[in-house]
């Protein structure tokens, strides 16, 4: 893929994500665990849209690198939000495929 | 009869320069309202931001530590701040591009007078000063500088102003980039306008209808008419996708100009997108406001 692809495919899955992470299903069920895991919910909420927010703004010159050496990691890792956003109450196994993804776009963009 | 012959091709020939010297001006007057549109619109787009982001700052602060709050803010603050520059840069180009068909309007309906021709340069001097900064940035489906490196020649026809004529050859393949560019920058304001909406209506939607649903004791008449305003407010999002292609309707009614092969359809579907981008900026303005 094309750096601009990657860049768009990563800015699309960053949306689905944080949308799907703001459904009533999600959070309903983010209700029914512990203090511990909505506190790590929360946090990862805040990563993900710092990371959104920011590749909207980004200059394709700035990520082009990255993106490249991580194309490999990207599409696999978009992958796997695909797959876990399909059932928005599975909270804590998107918590953890997040999480993973989010490793990725950190190495490309700075989160905090 | 001979006489009479000469004058019906005049008649014919001053109605066609008539005619294409209208094209300019609408197409002008296009330009324009498009240029208003994109203002809205790229306004509203800044405020969905904040709003959608505001809503997302509340939901997560329930679970965060003060500390915690407090750097979180800051930080979002600052990334929001750099969103809304990147905006700014889109309503700086397309306000060019409204002061470039103007002047070409002017220049069509006028001849050639020195003032129009030095606009039209003023004109391209601050498009391609802003363009390395643009290029930098990719937005939509493909690259800027992608877009703007590959211009085609245009075929020019039926312009008979010669100054008119001379600037289309020399700008006119730049212009259409400009406007493939732009056409770029609105698909994907849209595409970010259509997740902020979706975002906020679900987490009014959890807040005001789902959670009360499942822990209130006793639901009335309110809980009713929220569900449904939110419900019917899902389908306000087709209202991006309309909006998304009044550029490249723009771009293919500036091509039917200079080409001279303007379809049936006339300036219609131009006029129709540059509306529903206008309901879209107000349909906005007005949800904003009511928050």
């Amino acid at each position: 893929m094309a750096p601009y692809e990657l860049r768009n495919l990563t800015i699309r899955q960053l949306g689905k994500i944080r949308n799907g992470m703001a459904k009533p299903a999600y959070l309903l069920s983010l209700d029914k665990l512990p203090p511990e895991k909505q506190h790590e919910s929360a946090l990862l909420q805040h990563q993900v849209q710092m990371a959104l927010l920011k590749m909207r703004a980004a200059e394709l010159d700035d990520l082009r690198d990255q993106l490249t050496v991580l194309e490999a990691e990207l599409t696999a890792g978009a992958t796997q939000v695909e797959g876990v956003l399909a059932d928005l109450q599975k909270t804590e196994e998107i918590l953890r495929v997040v999480n993973g993804f989010l490793g990725v776009v950190g190495r490309i963009i700075t989160l905090v | 009869m001979r006489r009479y012959l000469i004058l019906l091709l005049l008649i014919s020939v001053t109605s066609c320069v008539s005619t294409r010297v209208n094209q300019f001006a609408v197409f002008a007057n296009a330009g324009r309202n498009y240029s208003k549109a994109m203002e809205a619109l790229t306004m509203e787009a800044g405020k969905l931001a904040i709003d959608a982001d505001n809503e997302l700052l509340l939901k997560e602060r329930e679970h965060l530590t003060a500390e915690e709050r407090g750097e979180i803010y800051l930080e979002r603050s600052e990334a929001l701040k750099g969103l809304l520059g990147s905006l700014q840069g889109i309503r700086q180009h397309t306000r060019l591009l409204e002061r470039y068909f103007a002047a070409l309007g002017a220049l069509a309906a006028s001849g050639s007078p020195a003032i129009i021709t030095a606009e039209l340069g003023s004109v391209m001097g601050s498009l391609s000063a802003l363009r390395p900064q643009l290029e930098k940035a990719s937005i939509g489906d493909a690259s800027v500088a992608d877009l703007l490196g590959s211009a085609t020649p245009l075929v020019i026809s039926g312009i008979k102003v010669q100054a008119l004529e001379q600037e289309l050859r020399r700008n006119g393949p730049v212009i259409e980039r400009e406007l493939e560019l732009q056409s770029a920058l609105l698909k994907a304001l849209s595409q970010q306008m259509a997740e902020d909406m979706e975002l906020l209506l679900d987490l009014k939607d959890f807040d005001a209808v789902t959670r009360p649903f499942v822990e209130a004791a006793t639901l009335g008449d309110p809980w009713k008419a929220k569900r449904k305003e939110l419900l019917t407010g899902f389908l306000s999002l087709d209202a991006v996708d309309k909006a998304a292609t009044a550029a490249e309707t723009l771009k293919k009614g500036f091509l039917e100009l200079v080409e001279k092969r303007m379809g049936p359809a006339g300036w219609t579907p131009l006029f129709e997108d540059i509306h529903a981008m206008l309901d879209l900026a107000e349909m906005l303005r007005k949800q904003s406001e009511t928050k």
